[in-house]
Order: structure tokens, then sequence, then C-alpha cells
């Protein structure tokens, strides 16, 4: 099981692709992109379907399983997405 | 010559920045947090300061992980903040002590800290909330800043001693820079994470480093970053920031003012104002 904050090496190898991902969403236009698309915005990135669940969910625990680094993967709540408005929870 | 004239820790959820954007600082529960920097902007207030060294915790602004450094010293003439997702943010500059920076920079090297250089370097929500919150005052702000970012993202993570070691050969360049300089040293993060499955809010463990930061360090540089993570959550290793403050004021500073405000959003928020020992 992968635990945030210490070392291992499938914390290490896993998640890549969604972590750059989530890295990209600081910029606006990104933001738009991945939220009016969010599977052709995962597929540009080489997201595996297990990941792409993870994405919608926005389930922490998900995300974490799959590699998700939290200080990437919470740039996903700060994604306007129209039917989702108010999902998730913006700790960031 | 340049002398180290104080520190500061202070937590830096984006709540707290939030909070001051909309002037709402006496409205929200964790009001009594905020007026715990009055002592602290008196002390500021009454002392010239020239360079705020700012040690944080990159939030997946500037670095990724193609390039992930322990130690990221910025050297730049000029800085600015930052688009984290929230939507660009309102334009800020801060002055680089570019003089002072290549200094440590160099002097880092020499004592082997091998840290990595940035000419370039976005400040996030970590290092400017705690410049806000020093110096709630734009116009009072010191005049230049270097931004200090440790690793406290992805692991291996370095250890609290290797972070306190790193602030003390911080403190070693300021003290040897010829130049007159008043710095001052700012660490921002932490406390303990409430974050689920990853971290619970530890207070028990919160009040003992600030308890014992000042006098006794070496009991927090005793735990291992593994157990950093245990005690105070995965993100609670921003606690290294603190001890990278710490060990720059090098022997026998003095806590001046202190706070400890339980929650803000999901974590132990403190405070903690250390006045550095006279120059020798």
């Amino acid at each position: 099981m992968i635990e945030p904050g210490k070392f291992d090496l499938e914390g290490a190898t896993k998640g890549y692709a969604l972590n750059r991902m989530c890295y990209t969403l600081n910029n606006a236009e990104c933001r738009a992109e991945f939220a009016a698309d969010i599977d052709a915005y995962c597929s540009r990135f080489g997201l595996s379907d297990e990941e792409r669940a993870a994405v919608k969910s926005r389930d922490k625990d998900a995300l974490i399983a799959v590699g998700g680094n939290m200080y990437y993967f919470q740039k996903l709540n700060r994604v306007k997405l129209p039917e989702n408005a108010g999902k998730g929870q913006n700790n960031g | 010559m340049a002398d180290l004239v104080g520190g500061l820790g202070t937590s830096h959820v984006p709540i707290i920045g939030r909070t001051i954007a909309a002037s709402k600082q006496e409205e929200v529960p964790f009001a009594p947090f905020f007026r715990s920097f009055d002592a602290v902007h008196d002390w500021v207030g009454s002392r010239r300061i020239d360079t705020a060294i700012v040690v944080f915790n990159d939030h997946g602004l500037n670095f990724f992980l193609n390039n992930m450094p322990t130690f990221a010293l910025g050297v730049a003439p000029l800085y600015r903040n930052g688009d984290e997702g929230w939507g660009e943010p309102k334009p800020r500059e801060f002055t680089g002590d570019q003089e002072l920076s290549w200094h440590i920079a160099n002097s880092l090297v020499q004592a082997e800290f091998d840290i990595a250089t940035c000419g370039e370097m976005v400040l996030d929500h970590a290092g400017i909330t705690a410049l806000d919150l020093v110096w709630p005052d734009p116009e009072t702000m010191p005049r230049m800043i270097i931004p200090l970012v440790i690793n406290a993202i992805e692991p291996p993570l370095p250890s609290p001693r290797r972070c306190y070691n790193l602030g003390k050969a911080i403190g070693d360049a300021v003290r040897s820079f010829a130049p007159e300089r008043s710095v001052f040293v700012v660490g921002s993060g932490g406390l303990s994470h409430e974050l689920g499955q990853t971290g619970k809010i530890n207070e028990e463990f919160d009040r003992f480093c600030l308890d014992t930061i000042v006098d006794q360090p070496e009991k927090i540089t005793g735990y291992s970053s593994d157990e950093i993570v245990d005690l105070a959550g995965s993100q609670g290793v921003e606690l290294m920031t603190w001890l990278v403050m710490r060990g720059a004021l090098g022997e026998r500073p003095a806590a001046v003012t202190s706070h400890y405000q339980k929650p803000i959003s999901h974590t132990g928020g403190a405070m903690m104002l250390i006045e550095g020992a006279e120059a020798v």
C-alpha cells in the first residue's frame, strides 16, 4: 500500500501520467479543456482506465492508490465542472 | 556585516490567505491566530529588516516530478506569484536579494549542501501567506526576499536533522556576508495535518514541537522523516521549514511569542517568533 510522505518503489513509480496531467491544471486553458471533456484530456496524457476512474471520482484514497500525489491531484478540486458544482472538498 | 535578527514559523493553509484577501480576519473561528501576530508586528516594526529568507515547500507549482530538487534556492532578481489552479491571482512582485542569495548558494555548496539554484521561481500561497502575515502592509515589507524550497511533497524527503543542519549552514553563510544586511528567516508550513487515511491533527506533537524547537531542537531532529509522517500526517513534514528556520538562528536564540490554534482548516495551526542570539 502506498503511504504518502514515505518512500517506496511502488509510490515512486506509479501515477506519473496522472500527476503530470494534474500539474497542467495550473493553467486556465488546460482547466477549461479538462472540464470540457475529461476523457479526451485523460487520453491525451495516456491515463489508464483505473487512473481515469480515480480522476472522475475525485476520491482521495482512490487517487493515492493509483499513485497520485496530493500536491498535484488537489488541483482537480479547483477545476469548475458545471455538472459537479461544489463536488469535492477544496482543502488545498 | 550581515546579521540574522530573528525568525518565525507559521502555518500557511490556503484559508489563511483567503481570509486575508477578504479582510475577514476578525470574523473567522481562528481569529485569535491573526491577533497573535500583533506582537510580531510590534517586533518587526521596531527593527530594520532588509531581506526575508522564506522557506516553504512547493505546492505543485514550480516543480514537477520530471525534475524534483530536494533543496532549491531562488537566485532571481524578481519573483512573482502564479496560478495554482484557483485562477490567476492578483499580481504580486517581490525583489530578490540576488547578491546575498548567490553568496548563500556558494557557501552552501562549499559546505557540502549541493542545492539547486533557481534563476526563476514562482511563489505560491505558502511563501506569500507567510510574508503577508508578518508584514500585512506591503509598504513595510522587507525590500528583498530569498525563497528556499524544501521537498516535502515527493519521497524520498530530507530528514529533520538534514533540514536543521541546512538551516545552520544558511545562518553561517548569512553571518559571513560582508555587506550590511539585516536578515529575517520565515519557515512556512505545518503543523500536523488532518488528511483522512494519511494524517490526523496531533495537538500533543504540535505542542511538543513548539515547546522544544527553541532550546532542544535535537528532540525533533531525532525523529526520522517517516516518523514525522506518522506523528503529523503526510503533509505535516512541512515542519521541516521550521527546522531550517530554527537552524539558521544558531545557538541560544530566544522565543518572543507563539500561538497554537486548532483547527485552522484541516491543520494544527501555529506561529512562533524567535529572536536571534546577538552577534558574537
